[in-house]
């Protein structure tokens, strides 16, 4: 009975805190600049007025337009049942670290293919730019994740993130720095700034924006509210690693990590509208510099998984 | 024959061999008539028999010598066991799909394809391959690997009128001369330390077999295409019609691969040295070969050089595997061994898919240039889907068969981080975790460039615009490699325990595969089709006159033409600037024009690449070789006197060393 309700819980979660996390990035962002801001409410009434509008599809198209759209939505969910990014998720099995990297991979394949399929010179700038940033960024997410395996001996991502592996309670660096390697590479993932701006309306400085230009009606529907799940789940692992870095120093009881995890990830979020606020748009060519931050943090935490292991 | 007890399969197995060679034979007799269906009959009866044999001897360990066929120094020997009867498996599958595919396709040749000549070295080609993987001594596996190679080279020059296949068989033979060179080498070798010329005599484990050892290592990884030897496969396998490059970079490369696994790996060495030799060439190749598969803009040379990097993949499994059974971690050697083989197996399956869908659309397009592609899904549905899927599958995304394998590599190096013994080997293995994920995120810009460039969008060209659907033929081959893909990626376990048996032996302890892969493919593949089928049924559904139809967004500009798309060569454009030393990339722009600031009249741009290896490496080698050969012309005149002297000086020396000795 206590599983069918973490399932219900859980899936009116996954329903309806994509839209209002965006929501609350922008009305943070919005007090930091002196305006009072949309209700954070607003993108699920975007969603609801994309629902009723009308679609417009461009002629040069193929079948992978509009079915990316479909996969990439059933992609998104299938990794937000496998990625603990809270801890109320329900148990599901073989939620592998490199499952889980696969299948954001053909995410980024189907997105670039639509992008492609309109034939429009932004979509191919967009697709052409994603591929670049992934290639730069995969390395440091794959690494930041595979050190806090190798401490726990596992590939499980559920068993790294589960509050009684014993591995992984006393690291507080570890985690921290894990912690922060995923929070800019998810940055850089879910093209928010500095590496790209989603409320630009210039196509040419645009990368995912750009990228989903085409998409109108329930197609944008399912795009926007794919890439709201993806952002909930990437920064949701990261705000889980944060709060493993403060579980040790701030013992926390076991009913209490549910609701702690739900907060860190808000917390999460406003440091993310907090970031956009105080940060500028990068130029395209300075995006190696700041991935160098995240291949750094990355590396330090490969550094830590091995040598700390060294009298073992 | 000299076996006591041979099963009824086994002559099975050799009808096939029968039926391809009686093929051959009957293609040099019919010459230039055009009897494309029945030789492609041929081949598809010979590869079923083979099939059938195969299914019939599992998992026996049936060997054989030949009484007539004597070869100079040892007999036709053979064997047929778990880990030949997986490479035969993919031997006769990819010659399935070439024997459907052939006759559509060698219809746009015309007249420039002699089909007796294709059709005997095809089937002449195919015999040898099937005959390299079944010998069982070093004489007879020679014998057919020169008739491989000498045939394939004939097969890339298919096309001879034109100056490029004649440049790229000379580029490919030079190579296979050296390949067999060195295996000569070791080959001898190890016939004076063991005193046999049978595989099975052969221990490679002793100090003194690691010179023998590294000459066969070098020269298979010439074959197998392994950097830097790799430099004669983006030439070979393009020019090649698109049925030969399927076999060549789908089974022959994996044939030097088996080669590897059969002799070093079973043959029991434990040498660190060849092992970390061999660990930095396959991080080098899987790193340069997507790098340089990117870069391309001939659809064919990038599927090429994408072969570099997954044979790149393959030998360093395999390299794992031999230093972790060295190391005392037998499960891991035999996770990482599986990976090696079964990727060698998929890899096999969608690289043959992509060679001939590549294939379909050059024969429909007259053309393999990305620049000039474009659009093709909707006058190519049936070719996109397949090639689409060979892609996906190739970018090791779930839940295909490339996934699989690549997972297991990633396992291997993963549990490797924290078994090892020492530091710097835990390092090394999670350093690789990385490379590893570098080298993902660049196959999946590369495939999603060959996808996005050439199928989808605005036709860059006229031909593009024109393209129809190839044959019905044409598509059920790819139709059957697709197949193939889906099914090797939902049968992951099976085929697994079916390399169970080879495992063992080279970890020479019993190895229990049940726990090696993890992950549910098949329910992931359906709850994605059941999540597809729910966003397709509620959100996407058809919505009548609300789904308008329209020309791409254009700013307002009118409908732009397909020049104003996303090229090939500029959707890498970023990639190739972040690597562009290692690339030697260029971009020289030029603007012609009175007022050029404000009115420019003339806009040239060129992409400037020299190909790293071949400009600092085989240039200068070859320019000495040459440099050498005018030496040899001073003694070499023509004059008839003088070669009269020649021998007369020599009789004297031989002479006098008859004497003193």
């Amino acid at each position: 009975m206590t599983e069918f309700f973490r399932w219900l819980v859980f899936l009116m979660f996954v329903v309806l805190a994509p839209p209002v996390s965006v929501g609350i990035i922008r009305k943070v962002k919005a007090r930091l600049q002196n305006r009072i801001g949309a209700s954070i409410f607003q993108p699920l009434f975007d969603l609801l007025k994309f629902y009723s509008k009308g679609e417009t599809v461009s002629e040069v198209t193929s079948w992978i337009f509009r079915s990316s759209a479909g996969i990439n939505f059933a992609l998104v969910l299938i990794i937000a049942l496998l990625v603990p990014w809270v801890q109320f998720k329900p148990h599901v099995a073989s939620a592998d670290i490199f499952l889980v990297i696969y299948l954001f991979a053909f995410m980024r394949m189907m997105t670039v293919l639509a992008a492609l399929d309109a034939g429009s010179a932004f979509g191919g700038f967009g697709a052409s730019r994603e591929v670049t940033l992934a290639l730069l960024i995969e390395p440091a997410l794959v690494l930041c994740l595979a050190s806090l395996g190798v401490v726990s001996r596992t590939s499980d991502l559920e068993q790294i993130f589960s509050f009684a592996n014993l591995a992984l309670s006393n690291q507080p660096g570890l985690w921290l720095l894990a912690g922060s390697g995923l929070f800019l590479t998810s940055l850089v993932e879910l093209s928010r700034m500095p590496v790209d701006d989603p409320t630009t309306h210039l196509e040419l400085t645009m990368v995912h924006e750009a990228m989903i230009l085409e998409n109108s009606g329930r197609n944008l529907l399912l795009v926007e509210y794919t890439h709201a799940l993806k952002l909930l789940v990437l920064f949701g692992l990261s705000a889980q690693c944060f709060l493993h870095a403060i579980a040790p120093v701030w013992q926390l009881p076991a009913v209490l990590i549910s609701a702690a995890s739900g907060g860190a990830v808000l917390i999460t979020l406003a440091l993310v509208g907090v970031q956009e606020g105080l940060s500028v748009k990068l130029r395209w060519t300075r995006l190696p510099e700041f991935i160098a931050y995240a291949v750094t943090m990355a590396l330090l935490s490969v550094l830590v998984a091995i040598a700390g292991r060294l009298g073992s | 024959m000299a076996g006591v007890l041979i099963p009824h399969s086994v002559y099975l197995l050799w009808s096939a061999f029968g039926v391809w060679g009686a093929g051959a034979a009957g293609a040099v007799l019919t010459g230039q008539k055009q009897y494309h269906k029945l030789y492609s009959g041929v081949l598809l009866s010979g590869c079923l028999l083979l099939l059938g044999g195969l299914i019939g001897c599992w998992p026996a360990n049936t060997s054989w010598t030949s009484d007539f066929v004597f070869f100079g120094l040892a007999p036709l020997a053979g064997r047929v066991d778990p880990l030949a009867s997986v490479f035969l498996a993919l031997l006769a599958v990819s010659g399935s799909a070439v024997a459907l595919f052939s006759p559509g396709y060698l219809a746009h040749l015309g007249q420039r394809l002699h089909p007796g000549f294709y059709w005997a070295c095809l089937f002449l080609f195919m015999l040898s391959m099937g005959q390299v993987i079944l010998s069982a001594n070093a004489i007879t596996f020679l014998v057919f690997w020169e008739i491989m190679a000498v045939s394939s080279v004939l097969l890339v020059a298919t096309d001879h009128a034109r100056h490029s296949a004649r440049l790229s068989a000379l580029i490919y033979m030079g190579a296979t001369r050296i390949s067999t060179a060195l295996l000569v080498g070791g080959f001898l070798w190890l016939n004076y330390l063991s005193g046999s010329w049978r595989f099975s005599d052969w221990h490679l484990s002793s100090a003194a077999a690691l010179w023998p050892a590294a000459l066969l290592f070098l020269g298979l990884c010439i074959k197998a295409g392994i950097w830097p030897f790799h430099v004669w496969l983006p030439y070979a396998h393009p020019e090649a019609p698109a049925p030969v490059s399927a076999l060549m970079s789908g089974v022959m490369v994996k044939v030097a691969l088996y080669a590897m696994v059969r002799l070093i790996v079973l043959g029991g060495s434990g040498s660190q040295i060849l092992a970390y030799a061999a660990l930095c060439l396959a991080t080098v190749s899987a790193v340069w070969g997507v790098l340089f598969a990117l870069m391309e803009r001939d659809l064919k040379r990038l599927l090429a050089h994408s072969t570099v990097e997954n044979v790149g993949l393959i030998l360093m499994a395999t390299a794992l595997s031999v230093l972790l059974r060295a190391a005392h971690l037998p499960e891991l050697a035999a996770l990482s061994l599986a990976a090696a083989l079964f990727h060698a197996l998929n890899h096999g399956t969608f690289k043959s898919l992509l060679f001939l869908g590549a294939g379909a659309l050059d024969s429909s397009t007259h053309t393999r240039d990305l620049s000039f592609l474009g659009g093709l899904a909707r006058n190519m549905p049936w070719t996109m889907a397949c090639f689409f899927t060979g892609a996906v599958a190739i970018c090791a995304l779930p839940p295909l068969n490339g996934f699989a394998s690549k997972w297991l590599l990633y396992q291997t190096l993963f549990h490797t981080a924290f078994q090892a013994a020492t530091t710097p080997e835990r390092a090394i293995a999670l350093g690789l975790v990385g490379v590893l994920s570098l080298v993902g995120a660049l196959s999946l810009a590369c495939f999603a460039k060959a996808v996005g460039i050439a199928f989808l969008g605005k036709p860059r060209s006229d031909a593009a615009a024109r393209a129809h659907e190839a044959s019905a033929g044409m598509i059920a081959a790819q139709a059957l490699l697709a197949g193939c893909c889906l099914g090797l990626g939902l049968l992951v376990p099976q085929i697994l325990e079916c390399l169970a048996p080879v495992l063992s032996e080279a970890v020479a302890e019993p190895v229990v595969t049940a726990g090696f892969f993890t992950i549910p493919q098949l329910v992931i593949l359906a709850a994605g089709v059941a999540l597809f089928g729910l966003a397709r049924s509620v959100v996407l559904r058809a919505q009548g006159p609300s789904l308008r139809s329209y020309v791409t967004w254009e700013c307002g500009y009118g409908d732009l033409p397909a020049r104003t798309e996303e090229t090939g060569s500029s959707f890498s454009q970023p990639i190739a600037s972040i690597f562009a030393p290692l690339l030697q990339y260029n971009v020289w722009t030029e603007i012609k024009g009175k007022d050029k600031r404000h009115f420019p009249e003339v806009i040239e741009v060129k992409v400037l690449m020299v190909p790293f290896l071949e400009r600092h490496l085989y240039q200068p080698a070859v320019a000495a070789f040459e440099e050498m050969s005018k030496a040899l012309v001073r003694v070499q005149t023509g004059s008839i006197h003088l070669y009269l002297l020649y021998v007369f000086l020599t009789l004297l020396v031989l002479v006098w060393v008859g004497v003193r000795l």
